[in-house]
């Protein structure tokens, strides 16, 4: 094993070693009666919660349900926010258009339109993935918008020097410069994919974990909202790393990402 | 004879109420080395940028080998005022950029750059950062990605400016070698009295406001350097220093009254 691996298995291990006392403390807790169960179930009850749930098969039902909404408003709202700021980055007709409309827009918090969502699409699937399309296309839109504007003009001059056309120049230039930017956007969105969704489904959904907490909560299943609570942290954390190794890959170029 | 023409150049400037250059001829021919000074202002960037094709002059004509220009091309590469070069390509990438728009095969095309980061004294640097380079490490990339494109005509805005000292005097050899070799007409910018004496084989003084040509110096120390004399020895020379009193002269004209 070479030095660099095991300083790397060291530095994760240490990353865990806070959540894994918190756990063993919190049990402690919750055996010893400080922790009184109808506040936060022990650990080893959650765990119950989890194991129960996944042989009943509602667990990944619902963890699939919910993702399947995440990633289908994500890409809804994230393809329109790239192309809206893609094309109002690189045209200034565009931009003149649809900025100062967008930037109207982007003022309202997208979590304020429930009740007009609800209104408009009951709750139905649509109303969730317009919510997470909302939620996400800002963050794209900003980001893919702010990056190709904050590309060095210089720099684009000098693909123009080398004879580039407008694709080269895009793809060659303007797409590389703009991409630390991108990333930016991508993982802030990621993180209010999530948030909208837990709150979309908690309000009103008939599946997914926003749902099988609010059941939970009806029949005062505490394991199983903590549960729920649980999922959600690591289904956020498995996207941002997710997008962590995706940035590591295609700017392996730029300082903030060398190693060491 | 290849030549780079520029004939009774007029620029003007959107928006702006006075042209910043008026009526500037200057021309390059292949083997010359034409350095442009003058203070801050008087439009030397702006020219080099109507040799490069990126800038469109309101009146004059500007040509390259009898062709007139309108737009940038592979007859002519540019090193910019800053590097300009992309941080997202290590220094090898960026020296074989224009390589590998022409299609050049990847190992030809690491093997070129490689050989021309030798040139500049940057052998063994080709698979750094942009990053993790010093500004004149980086002039020096830019200089090499210049002559990649084997261009015959090369224009160079300050290509010295963010060096110190020490690493421009070793630079301007470095430049004077390199022009011989390649025998390409240079056209350069430069800030340094002492640079454009020891470089040109023809100093053209502007003065702003707007930007006109107010003396032209046809100095032979370059040429000398050329024929093997030490560098040294040319600055040494009494001409040397009778040379920069009337060059500096020449671009402070004006400014006392
Ligand atoms: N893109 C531009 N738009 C409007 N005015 C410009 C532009 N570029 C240059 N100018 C003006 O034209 C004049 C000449 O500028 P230029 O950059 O050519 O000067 P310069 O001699 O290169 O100066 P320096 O030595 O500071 O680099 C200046 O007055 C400048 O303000
Ligand atoms: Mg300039």
């Amino acid at each position: 094993m070479s030095l660099a691996t095991r300083l790397a298995l060291g530095r994760n291990f240490i990353g865990w070693l806070l959540p894994a006392l918190v756990i063993a403390g919190w049990e402690l807790a919750s055996r010893v009666g400080i922790m009184p169960a109808n506040v936060l179930p022990a650990p080893s009850a959650v765990a119950e919660a989890f194991w129960r749930l996944t042989l009943s098969g509602e667990l990944v039902r619902n963890i699939g349900v919910s993702t399947a909404r995440a990633l289908a408003g994500f890409a809804i709202g994230g393809s329109i926010g790239f192309a809206l700021g893609l094309a109002n980055g690189l045209s200034t007709l565009s931009r003149g258009l649809t900025d100062t409309t967008l930037q109207m827009i982007r003022n309202i918090p997208h979590l304020a339109l429930i009740p007009l969502v609800i209104l408009w699409f009951g709750i139905d699937e649509e109303a969730k993935l317009f919510l997470v399309a909302l939620g996400v296309f800002f963050p794209i839109y900003v980001n893919t918008l702010l990056g190709i504007q904050s590309v060095d003009p210089q720099l684009v001059e000098m693909g123009r020097v080398y004879g580039m056309d407008r694709r080269a120049l895009f793809l060659r230039v303007i797409l590389p410069g703009a991409l630390p930017s991108i990333f930016v956007g991508l993982r802030y969105a990621l993180g209010i994919m999530w948030l909208t969704l837990i709150v979309a489904e908690t309000i009103s959904a008939s599946s997914g974990l926003g749902y099988m907490a609010m059941q939970a909560r009806e029949f005062l299943l505490i394991d199983v909202v903590v549960l729920s609570i649980l999922i959600y942290a690591l289904l956020g954390k498995l996207a941002d790393s997710l997008a962590r190794l995706l940035e590591r890959l295609s700017l392996g170029w730029h300082p903030a990402f060398q190693n060491g | 004879m290849p030549q780079l023409v520029l004939d009774k150049i007029s620029i003007h400037y959107d928006g702006q109420a006075a042209p910043a250059v008026e009526r500037v001829s200057i021309d390059v021919a292949k083997g010359d080395l034409v350095v442009l000074v003058g203070r801050s202002g008087c439009g030397k960037t702006s020219l080099l940028n109507v040799a490069a094709g990126l800038v469109t002059p309101a009146r004059g004509s500007a040509s390259v080998n009898g062709q007139p220009i309108t737009g940038p091309g592979s007859d002519r590469a540019v090193v910019f005022q800053n590097d300009a070069l992309f941080p997202w390509l290590t220094a090898r990438e960026n020296v074989a950029f224009s390589l590998r728009l022409r299609g050049v095969r990847p190992a030809e095309r690491a093997r070129r750059a490689d050989a021309l980061l030798d040139l500049v004294k940057l052998g063994g640097a080709g698979g750094k950062h942009i990053w993790e380079l010093s500004g004149g490490m980086r002039q020096r990339v830019g200089l090499a990605r210049a002559l990649a494109a084997e261009p015959e005509f090369l224009l160079l805005d300050e290509p010295l400016g963010a060096l110190d000292a020490l690493t421009r005097e070793r630079m301007q050899t470095t430049l004077l070698d390199l022009w011989t070799a390649s025998q390409a007409g240079l056209l350069m910018v430069t800030h340094g009295i002492e640079e454009a004496l020891v470089l040109a084989t023809r100093i053209v003084v502007l003065a702003p406001g707007p930007g006109r040509v107010v003396r032209t110096f046809e100095p032979n120390f370059s040429r000398r350097y050329a024929s093997g004399e030490a560098i040294r020895t040319i600055k040494a020379d009494p001409a040397f220093a009778a040379a920069r009193g009337d060059l500096t002269d020449a671009i402070f004209e004006g400014e006392a009254a």
